[in-house]
């Protein structure tokens, strides 16, 4: 039994002859300190998937265990909880609070969250130690994505899930950017999940999960997964 | 085409608060505007027609001498004024205290043509022993109908005769002497159109130089307690005593001292103006130069006249003043509503725009919203404002028995806040419409990033700054990165609590600092009420604003695991800053406020408003603030946190 467990877990939006599957079935297991990516094309069901391992949506079936708790059985509260403590998150967009500088971003996550680690030193860890006192304007889009790291890992979270994280930057930021979650993931030991539609990106994951209209076409194990500076795209 | 009116018609179903909050704002605002504005001009009216349907006298004479008026002198009179209805009667104010007296009057009660009582109760007198008596107020006691009332003529003229300091002669007191009391019965009870205040009715035994325009100045006057109203033909004679007096030596015991004099041209007697004034004037000399020995009482000497349109002539003045307020909040916030809206469609326009469709075809949809919610609220305003006009006009009754109300309307009020209002909102969608378009589409397209965030000026103080709890922090640079709507939020929000202080303290002035008026009481409840309205609808519309801006802040605070109260937090401690900072600056607005409107009313200073309407104003906002919170609640945590997280909108 795997940290990440999902068993037959179903998504269907809608009722009756109007509804519309986006996850069908879907299982698969995922232990601590794996880099791994979920590929898909777009409309493949893979933000509904993220959505449910994040906790910001409810699963119509199956079972979604996290360290050994069903997160399926949590209501809206138990979610909030869960997110708060539990998942980090990083998005295409990064969405950081404009109002705020990048240390202040990172304090507005663990301000919450009891088991953090110490906001100053993350954002050492993801190189912007300079940047402390800057707001997202005055960061470039990698940097904002740094912070968007930053803020996800201070949490201390047992997941790390990213949303098409490299989407909105250039290659060289994109590639750096993927080595670093690659680096927090080995070093922290942390379970990362990145969602992406990106195919290069797989070579250099633990595990590759396709994902197709909305179900598991295949799961395969990268036996030597390539470093970053080895991919292209 | 099609498509375009689908794509306004689902802008209407997407702002469909917004809109109905400036449909409401506009309701409450040009409602009380034009309600208020209009009340004082319908009272004027209102008062003129019944002056008219009663035929109210331009001029009381009072005749010097004791024989009082003859037919030849309202002949000379009606020759002179042609066309005038002219009558003669006679008045005796008898003393029964220091401070009251009992009126009778004595008209032909069948004939009546100038100063007509209004029968309130009971009937038309048919025969000559029944009386007709004023009507119950505040100091008039009146009578019951069927009620008999002994008339003793001769203690009457005597007593009369004693006030007045006049001798009576031995052959007169002789002939007093055997006149027997008579019993008359009350028949109705009237509404003289000349006492229609219900607080006091001065007798004349008071000086005629008072300066009734000082309508405060009744206080210290001798007012009636009683007025009754007794046919001519029981003003006993000499006859009823000496039967074999001859004709030509014959007198009633009671002379015909007062004439009423209602001249023909009312069509000057317009709404008081000074027209009418100037004739009141000249046809003053020109009486005493027909008559001498007169004392000649005009309309600018009756209390109830000068007390109403007093009080009419404030209202006036009030309303112009509270108007200016509610004017200005309105203007601010619907003006920001729609700079708002066109904003958060950035990204449509510039769609729209790339797809070739014309900067005028794009303006006309925010046009045809703006125009609407105008429009819908001006429509209902309308209403309401008759609603208050009623209401203004009722409340002016708990001190007047205030004459029917006219069915003219004069809107001036109405079109010129209505117009106002629609130009303006017209003018400030254009504005940014066009100046939106200007941009380049592509420019357009890219999302416009929030004002970026700065540091605020306490930070430069590290020692305070550190204290501010973290959440603090992050509101203080809201409030700094939303200038321009924090100021405009703090203005309505002070004008808003400036009203409700002004409205309270009015109140304040009527119930513990002696100024004893229903009127002044129903207008400041008016102003309360609507302040209040206001001050509400403000917050909603401000607050609403404040979280359609930061939905997508509030999704990323929700993934990272905020709860509702954390949520509600983020966005309801900028309201509540914004709240408290614009109570604190309502302060110095009330204060201008009450000080006017204690300048318009005559009466009350600032530092004499008790000390709980300094405290009860604030808490009115705060609860307001309070209770638009707890309704906008839903809204904050009903957001959908997937949809708020992608790319653009």
């Amino acid at each position: 039994m795997g940290y990440l467990n999902l068993k037959n877990t179903c998504k269907i939006y809608g009722k009756g002859e109007l509804s519309v599957t986006a996850l069908s079935n879907v299982s698969f297991e995922l232990e601590n300190g794996e880099f791994v990516v979920i590929l898909g094309s777009s409309g493949a069901g893979k933000t509904t998937l993220l959505n449910i391992l994040g906790g910001m949506d409810n699963a119509s079936s199956g079972e979604v265990i996290v360290d050994g708790k069903d997160i399926t059985k949590l209501d809206k509260g138990g979610l909030t909880e869960y997110r708060r403590n539990d998942v980090g998150f990083v998005f295409q967009f990064y969405n950081l609070m404009p109002n705020l500088t990048a240390l202040e971003n990172v304090e507005i996550a663990v301000e919450i969250c009891p088991n953090h680690i110490d906001p100053q030193e993350v954002l050492t860890e993801v190189g912007l130690q300079d940047r402390l006192a800057n707001f997202p304007s005055q960061l470039s889009g990698g940097e904002q994505q740094r912070v968007a790291i930053a803020r996800a890992i201070a949490k201390n979270p047992k997941l790390l899930l990213c949303d098409e994280p490299t989407g909105a930057l250039d290659y060289i930021t994109g590639k750096k950017i993927l080595k670093l979650l690659h680096t927090i993931c080995k070093q922290r030991q942390k379970l990362v999940i990145i969602v992406t539609h990106n195919t290069a990106i797989k070579d250099m994951a633990d595990k590759v999960i396709y994902i197709k209209n909305g179900q598991i076409t295949k799961i395969v194990k990268n036996k030597s997964p390539k470093s970053v500076e080895e991919i292209e795209w | 085409m099609k498509t375009y009116l689908k794509v306004i018609g689902r802008m209407f179903r997407k702002h469909l608060t917004r809109f109905l909050s400036l449909v409401f704002i506009i309701i409450v605002s040009i409602g009380f505007i034009s309600g208020f504005g209009m009340a004082s001009d319908k009272i004027d009216v209102s008062l003129e027609e019944y002056y008219i349907n009663q035929n109210v006298s331009d001029f009381i004479i009072k005749s010097k001498s004791t024989t009082g008026f003859t037919s030849q002198d309202v002949q000379t009179v009606k020759d002179f004024f042609k066309g005038a209805t002219v009558e003669i009667g006679a008045s005796i104010d008898l003393k029964i205290s220091e401070k009251y007296s009992v009126r009778l009057q004595f008209v032909d009660l069948n004939s009546q043509t100038v100063n007509v009582l209004e029968i309130i109760e009971g009937e038309k007198s048919t025969s000559s022993n029944e009386v007709y008596v004023e009507q119950a107020d505040n100091e008039i006691e009146s009578y019951e109908i069927g009620e008999q009332i002994e008339l003793n003529f001769k203690d009457i003229i005597t007593n009369f005769s004693i006030q007045n300091g006049v001798e009576i002669d031995e052959q007169t007191s002789n002939m007093l002497n055997r006149l027997t009391p008579i019993t008359v019965t009350v028949k109705g009870i009237v509404q003289n159109p000349l006492n229609i205040a219900n607080t006091a009715d001065p007798s004349y035994n008071n000086s005629l130089d008072v300066d009734m325009s000082d309508i405060s100045a009744v206080d210290n006057m001798n007012v009636l307690k009683n007025i009754i109203y007794i046919p001519i033909d029981l003003i006993p004679t000499y006859k009823d005593v000496e039967p074999n007096i001859p004709e030509e030596l014959n007198q009633p015991f009671i002379a015909m001292g007062d004439m009423y004099l209602a001249l023909e041209d009312r069509s000057v007697f317009n709404a008081f103006s000074t027209e009418y004034e100037k004739m009141v004037d000249k046809a003053k000399i020109d009486i005493n130069n027909l008559l001498p020995e007169v004392e000649v009482i005009t309309l600018y000497q009756n209390y109830s006249f000068n007390s109403l349109i007093s009080y009419s002539e404030k209202l006036t003045k009030i309303s112009y003043l509270v108007v200016a307020a509610f004017l200005l909040i309105t203007a601010l916030v619907s003006f920001s509503t729609m700079t708002r809206l066109i904003d958060e469609e950035r990204s449509q326009i510039a769609c729209l725009k790339t797809l070739g469709y014309s900067t005028s075809k794009i303006l006309f949809k925010y046009l045809i919203f703006a125009f609407l919610a105008t429009i819908v609220g001006g429509v209902i305003a309308y209403f309401v404002g008759i609603g208050i006009l009623y209401l203004v006009y009722e409340v002016f009754g708990a001190t007047y028995f205030m004459p029917p109300m006219s069915s003219v309307v004069n809107p001036t009020f109405y079109f010129v806040t209505f117009i106002f209002i629609i130009l303006g909102i017209l003018a400030v969608t254009t504005l940014t419409v066009v100046k939106m378009t200007k941009e380049p589409p592509a420019n357009l397209l890219k999302p416009k990033s929030p004002p970026a965030g700065k540091k605020v000026i306490l930070e430069k103080i590290p020692a305070l700054w550190k204290r501010i709890s973290f959440k603090y922090k992050s509101t203080f640079r809201n409030v700094l990165r939303y200038m321009n709507r924090f100021i405009m939020s703090v203005v309505s929000i002070a004008f808003s609590t400036g009203l409700v202080f002004a409205g309270l303290a009015l109140l304040d002035l009527c119930l513990f600092n002696g100024l004893n008026s229903e009127a002044v009481i129903g207008i400041s409840l008016v102003i309360i009420v609507f302040a209040g309205l206001l001050t509400a609808v403000v917050i909603y519309t401000l607050t609403n604003i404040s979280i359609s801006e930061r939905v997508k802040e509030i999704a990323t605070l929700m993934v990272l695991g905020y709860n509702d109260n954390e949520l509600a937090g983020y966005i309801y401690r900028e309201v509540y800053i914004n709240s408290f900072i614009g109570i604190v600056f309502g302060y110095p607005v009330g204060i201008i406020l009450i000080w006017l409107l204690y300048a318009i009313i005559g009466s009350g200073t600032i530092s004499g408003v008790s000390w709980f309407i300094w405290i009860i104003a604030p808490i009115v906002v705060l609860l307001f603030t309070f209770l638009v919170t707890l309704i906008l609640r839903r809204k904050i945590i009903k957001i959908n946190m997937n949809e708020s997280l992608k790319a653009m909108e």
